[in-house]
């Protein structure tokens, strides 16, 4: 071997050792941001699955509170949320869409309303894995003291008592309410909307 | 010639929205009233061709709550309306009105009539 070959060589190793040191630098460097990168990436995915988890959950509860109250404002919202919060689970929205239909339909008795409601239940417990072993029947047993279901009619008679008031502010003097679609003593009748 | 329209009359009017009423004159061709809210009518009527026919010019001030819903703008609201009839106002529980800004159900009551001699 040469002088010429050793010093050949010795700028080789030394080109090794700098690319060597270049990418342990750039592996010093960049390794813990790539490091925080993933443990921010994976606190991420599980902070929106918890989080979709704890809404479903509040859809959940707040239907099975309210089972015999739809028509307050928490089980309203919980249900215009479903379609949202469960819309990675197609048997809950599947449920969902069959209950909606049941209670928009005039002409569906309430024992099926009520059918399509505990399966709705039933689908949504299995999704959070709460009630794999409910049957739908399970859900039917509603705690529904005599008291609550008085202050609910009280209310009611009260919401409807109000709406006839507002009906009658509408109305002109001396006019019955209940008739207005009639011709009054002084008004004549409403004329018909014109078309769009 | 006896004027048999003239008279001091109340009418009634309904739309889709709401109600109101007005009074006015009717002597010797011509018609003049007002309503609560201070819309005005101005207009005549007369016969030709075998019926009557009532032309009146509405005239509501800036800002006035119309009937037809609405409020008049910042330079009020002019429109007429023509009321075709065969012998009295009264002939008919009611008349459709079509006005430029929605139907209206009128119905007139004669309070008093200006031809009896009183």
């Amino acid at each position: 071997m040469t002088e010429t070959d050793a010093q050949i060589i010795a700028a080789f190793a030394a080109v090794c050792a700098a690319v060597a040191t270049g990418f342990a630098a750039w592996t010093a460097y960049f390794g813990p941001i790539r490091a925080a990168r993933l443990a921010e990436d994976l606190r991420t995915v599980t902070e929106v699955r918890t989080n979709r988890e704890r809404a479903k959950l509040n859809i959940l509860g707040s239907l099975m509170t309210h089972r015999r109250s739809f028509w307050l404002p928490e089980p309203v919202s919980a249900f215009n949320l479903i379609d949202l919060v469960y819309n990675d689970n197609q048997e809950v929205r599947a449920a969902w869409a069959e209950m909606y239909l049941s209670v928009t339909t005039k002409s569906i008795p309430q024992h099926v309303q009520e059918e399509k409601l505990r399966r709705l239940l039933s689908a949504m417990s299995k999704d959070l894995k709460l009630a794999d072993d409910l049957r739908t029947d399970d859900f039917g047993r509603i705690y529904h003291p005599d008291a609550m279901f008085e202050e609910q009619l009280v209310q009611a008679y009260q919401r409807k008592a109000a709406l006839e008031a507002f009906t009658r502010k509408d109305t002109p003097p001396g006019t019955d309410s209940s008739s207005s679609e009639e011709v009054s003593d002084v008004f004549p009748p409403k004329p018909k909307r014109r078309d769009a | 010639m006896v004027d048999e329209i003239a008279g001091i009359y109340a009418c009634y009017y309904s739309s889709t929205e709401g109600y109101g009423a007005a009074i006015f004159l009717a002597f010797q061709g011509k018609l003049t009233g007002v309503d609560p809210n201070g819309v005005l009518l101005d207009g005549f009527y007369g016969k030709a061709g075998g019926c009557y026919r009532l032309k009146v010019l509405v005239d509501a001030p800036a800002g006035t709550q119309l009937v037809q819903g609405g409020e008049a703008g910042p330079k009020g609201q002019k429109y007429e309306v023509e009321v075709p009839f065969k012998e009295s106002l009264t002939e008919q529980p009611f008349f459709e009105v079509d006005t430029p800004l929605g139907p209206l159900n009128v119905r007139f009551q004669k309070l008093r009539d200006l031809d009896d001699g009183d």
